[in-house]
């Protein structure tokens, strides 16, 4: 039901495609690139697009649209799993500090609220530094970066449903808190966290291009949009392609993510369900 | 404990629930709304009790409380002998199995994600030992009792209209076989050509199941159709209480007069512009002095002003106010 | 002359199913000083109705199909949008059901009534300031110079009401529709209301369309009624002769199943309620034939097929229906 409605909207189409063909680059990279990504040629430094470097080359001769094409894999990776893990911990957070309210709401949310104090950039840093560049560790401080931020909509999502007859018939059927939050406020919240998702999707890989663009992302010579930015910025009228093109393949993610998240909002919000069926 | 058809179900004396107002800075004095203030209501196995009153009378408050879903701030509540007032945790749980709810709300009061049988089970999952198949078998011949059919059971809530989604609501309340159901406004959210069969149905499980009903409604021919006994509510006192025939035929209090003038009877023959009373219900965080009614009353005097008055019996039924005549 | 003369009027909604009739062929006329009753329940198309005679369908997602709206000896349907609104506030008007949210609440009560004299061009202020506080007084509310500054949250419900009744009448228009004034409503507060509309009906002479579910309100407000059911009118005639004898198996049905007051004496066995089985037929399904035949006790092969035309049966007492019980 819900993937017919999805197939029907444009908007949904759209940032599938544009989501699914990321997804699919990044899986058959080994076998769509043209080029291994680290080999370098000294010879063709800094070359323009051409016949035999589609997007051109880097300063040390390695093919940009190989590097590109490898480059979706930890970007997406880190991606997905980041706002996953973040997702599920800060879920569990913010459902159970949104339906007891009182002092678990207050010892919970302390925490989530410093965490979301720090800037996101000084937070990875600070991780970074601490834990040392691994990709796990980047997961891992990424997917803190969104823990409390799952928390506080997820907080406000449980808030809303517990005001619910539905949940309070829950509770005059003698069921046990935790039951009430598993069986009627969580699956009823999964629309909102689903479309948060989405949306956080973007942003963890932008933060991931951000640290990487930093030098404390994905260290080189593995290729990530973020570092292949970092390289390229000081050349970019000379060599205008190198940051053309995975700033390009950055931004339509960045859209497709969008894109999704905004249908995937209007498809299934309960209110609007009366005008779909 | 619990005695066999007329012994007392339910004992509510001096019931209060007093809600605390946020105030803007410290420095400004509490203030409170007294939502259930000084209520004693008694039901016995069988019985019917309608409680009315308009909006921010109380009544939804009283419900609550009684079926604690909230606690009170005064007074006891007492099930079957046992005191529930304060009762927490599995106590509180456990005595749930005697009184249920049905609310008003068809549409809100049904998960949209669960399916029909699931939910007229979870009463069951909860507070009873029968094992899953069982446990399903027992809310499918439940919905059939409502009226529904077994290949209904599987479906969602917005498949089916309001009047089939109260079904629901009420097969889920006899789930457990509970002694009372408190039913809130059951059928003001339904249409009128489908509330008959929705009275009609509560009025042949209560003779089928021996339940006892508190009914909230502000409709008075729904609760003189379906209660023996009324209590009329006004700014969270009970201002008249008794048998429904002896209150409706010849009430005794200035606000169930005036309830009972204020209806449109449905017999154009009798065309009667309906008696207003003048006035708006008074602002609950700063009820009038003495008796609460008394701005709004035809036969207020000075004493109305300075004195609550005290519920006493009178031809029948219990009534609080100075000037009954 | 009738003051608003409805024809066969068709009202369609678009929906991911394809259009439908949300108001099928419905005709009826309101004479000044007289209160029609439109009862009906959810999906009857009562509320549909007022909002086509005003002009208030949202084009994005209804329109008028067919038929036409005589008022003042124009068709309101054949209107260009303007000349609409011109008369919108001023000849005609509407009062809505939920008075808080047909209130503004960012603006002051004075200011809404205001605004209803600022759309039709009348600017001065003062003036203005004077015909509200005119307004009020004519609606009884109590300190209407304190009630002009308050704001919507600040004053009860049956205020708003008289607020909203006191913007309908800026202009002293000919015909008002009330959707469903009092269901919103305490039924003390319900009365007082009521009262202010059939007052102001026999002052000002308007004509009103009354919209209620309330079988209740209709017996004592109206002087005529008109049944809907499923986008149809299925039976009208003066109020007394249709409560008296009802001739529709619908308004039968309605009647007898609505519980009333009946004062039993104690002791008095309870009868059973009249039922009508089965629900309310959606928009959305299509029925050819009668829309009620499904739900009824008298229906015949020939209701399913063919929708049955009203027909007088005594005078000013018209009901469409094929059972022959029903003359």
């Amino acid at each position: 039901m819900i993937f017919s409605r999805i197939l029907k909207s444009p908007k949904a189409l759209t940032g599938l495609i544009l989501v699914g063909g990321m997804v699919l680059l990044a899986l058959l990279a080994p076998w769509i690139a043209p080029y291994d990504p680290l080999a370098i040629d000294p010879v063709a430094s800094n070359q323009a697009p051409s016949a035999q470097y589609w997007l051109g080359t880097d300063f040390f001769g390695r093919d940009v649209l190989s590097r590109m094409i490898w480059g979706a894999r930890p970007s997406l990776l880190i991606g997905f799993a980041s706002v996953l893990i973040g997702c599920v911990i800060g879920s569990l957070i913010g459902v159970t500090a949104g339906y007891f309210r009182g002092w678990v709401d207050a010892v919970l949310m302390r925490p989530v609220d410093v965490l979301l104090s720090f800037p996101i950039v000084v937070l990875a840093l600070a991780m970074v530094a601490a834990l040392g560049p691994s990709l796990i560790n980047l997961i891992l401080t990424i997917s803190l970066l969104f823990v409390p931020r799952f928390a506080r909509v997820v907080r406000g999502e449980a808030m809303a449903l517990r005001e619910l007859d539905y949940v309070e018939a829950a509770r005059a059927c003698g069921q046990r808190p935790f039951a009430i939050i598993a069986r009627h406020v969580l699956p009823n919240a999964t629309a909102q966290i689903i479309v948060t998702c989405t949306v956080f999707m973007a942003n963890a890989i932008l933060v991931e291009a951000g640290l990487s663009f930093l030098g404390v992302g994905v260290t080189p010579p593995e290729p990530s949009w973020g570092n292949m930015l970092a390289e390229g910025r000081n050349n970019i009228l000379g060599a205008p392609w190198l940051t053309t093109f995975p700033g390009l393949m950055l931004t339509m993610t960045l859209v497709g993510f969008n894109l999704l998240g905004d249908a995937l909002r209007d498809i299934l919000d309960p209110r609007l369900r009366g005008l779909h069926n | 404990m619990s005695g066999g058809k007329d012994s007392m179900l339910l004992e509510v004396d001096n019931l209060s629930m007093r809600f605390t107002l946020r105030r803007r800075s410290p420095f400004q004095p509490k203030r409170h709304v007294h939502a259930v203030n000084g209520i004693n209501i008694r039901l016995r196995q069988g019985e019917t009790l309608g409680i009315v009153g308009e909006s921010g009378c109380g009544k939804t408050t009283l419900a609550r409380c009684i079926l604690r879903l909230l606690e009170p701030t005064d007074g006891s509540i007492k099930l079957n002998g046992r005191d529930i007032t304060h009762a927490k945790g599995a106590t509180l749980r456990q005595a749930r199995r005697d009184m249920q709810f049905v609310f008003q709300d068809p549409y809100a009061s049904l998960d949209p994600r669960m399916r029909a049988y699931e939910l007229v089970r979870e009463p069951l999952d909860a507070l009873s030992d029968l094992p899953r198949a069982e446990a399903d078998e027992r809310a499918i011949a439940l919905l059939e009792k409502v009226g529904l059919t077994r290949a209904q059971a599987k479906q969602y809530p917005h498949q089916f209209s309001g009047g089939q989604r109260q079904r629901i609501g009420i097969a889920r309340a006899l789930a457990l076989n509970p002694k009372l159901v408190l039913a809130d406004e059951p059928v003001s959210a339904l249409d009128v050509s489908v509330r008959a069969q929705i009275l009609n149905l509560m009025a042949d499980l209560r003779a089928e199941f021996g339940l006892s009903y508190i009914v909230i409604s502000h409709d008075l021919a729904i609760i003189e159709h379906v209660c023996d006994r009324v209590a009329i509510i006004y700014l969270g006192r009970i201002v008249e209480q008794g048998e429904v025939e002896t209150i409706f035929n010849a009430p005794k209090h200035p606000y169930t007069q005036a309830l009972l003038a204020a209806i449109p009877d449905p017999d154009p023959t009798e065309r009667r512009r309906a008696a207003d009373i003048q006035g708006d219900l008074p602002n609950p965080s700063a009820p009038p002095p003495g008796c609460t009614f008394h701005p709004r009353c035809p036969k207020a005097t000075a004493l109305c002003r300075q004195q609550a008055p005290e519920p006493r019996q009178l031809d029948g039924r219990e009534v609080s106010c100075h000037h009954t005549d | 002359m009738a003051l608003l003369d409805v024809n066969n009027l068709v009202t369609e909604f678009t929906t991911p199913a394809g259009p439908r009739r949300a108001v099928n062929e419905v005709s009826f006329a309101v004479q000044r000083g007289e209160i029609l009753g439109l009862v009906g329940e959810s999906g009857s198309g009562k509320s549909v109705t007022a909002l086509s005679i005003m002009g208030l369908v949202d084009n994005q997602v209804g329109r008028i199909a067919g038929g036409s709206i005589g008022f003042g000896g124009m068709d309101l349907t054949k209107l260009p949008a303007a000349e609409l609104r011109a008369l919108r506030g001023k000849r005609l008007s509407m009062i809505f059901q939920e008075p808080l949210s047909a209130l503004n609440p960012c603006y002051t009560i004075g200011d809404q009534i205001a605004e209803a004299f600022l759309a039709h061009g009348d600017t001065d202020k003062r003036k203005n300031h004077q015909r509200v506080l005119d307004l009020l007084r004519l609606v009884h509310i109590p300190d209407p110079e304190g009630v002009l500054r308050r704001y919507p949250h600040e004053i009860s419900g049956g205020m708003r009401q008289r607020a909203m009744i006191a913007m309908a009448l800026a202009y002293t228009p000919e015909l008002l529709i009330a959707d469903e004034p009092t269901t919103a409503l305490d039924v003390t507060i319900q009365a007082q209301v009521l009262n202010l509309i059939d007052r102001l009906r026999r002052e000002l002479s308007l004509g009103v369309v009354l919209i209620t579910h309330d079988i209740g309100i209709v017996a004592q407000y109206t002087d005529r009624v008109a049944v809907m059911y499923g986008g149809r009118i299925v039976e009208t005639g003066p109020t007394a002769e249709v409560f008296a004898a009802p001739k529709h198996p619908y308004t039968i049905g309605l009647l007898a199943s609505v519980p009333r007051l009946r004062h039993r004496k104690p002791g008095e066995k309870r009868t059973r309620l009249q039922e009508i089985p089965g629900s309310v037929p959606s928009i959305a399904e299509i029925t050819q034939g009668c829309r009620f035949a499904n739900r009824c006790a008298h229906s015949m092969p020939q209701c399913a097929q063919q929708v049955p035309p009203m027909r007088e049966r005594t005078a000013g007492h018209a009901t469409a229906c094929h059972w022959e019980g029903a003359a």
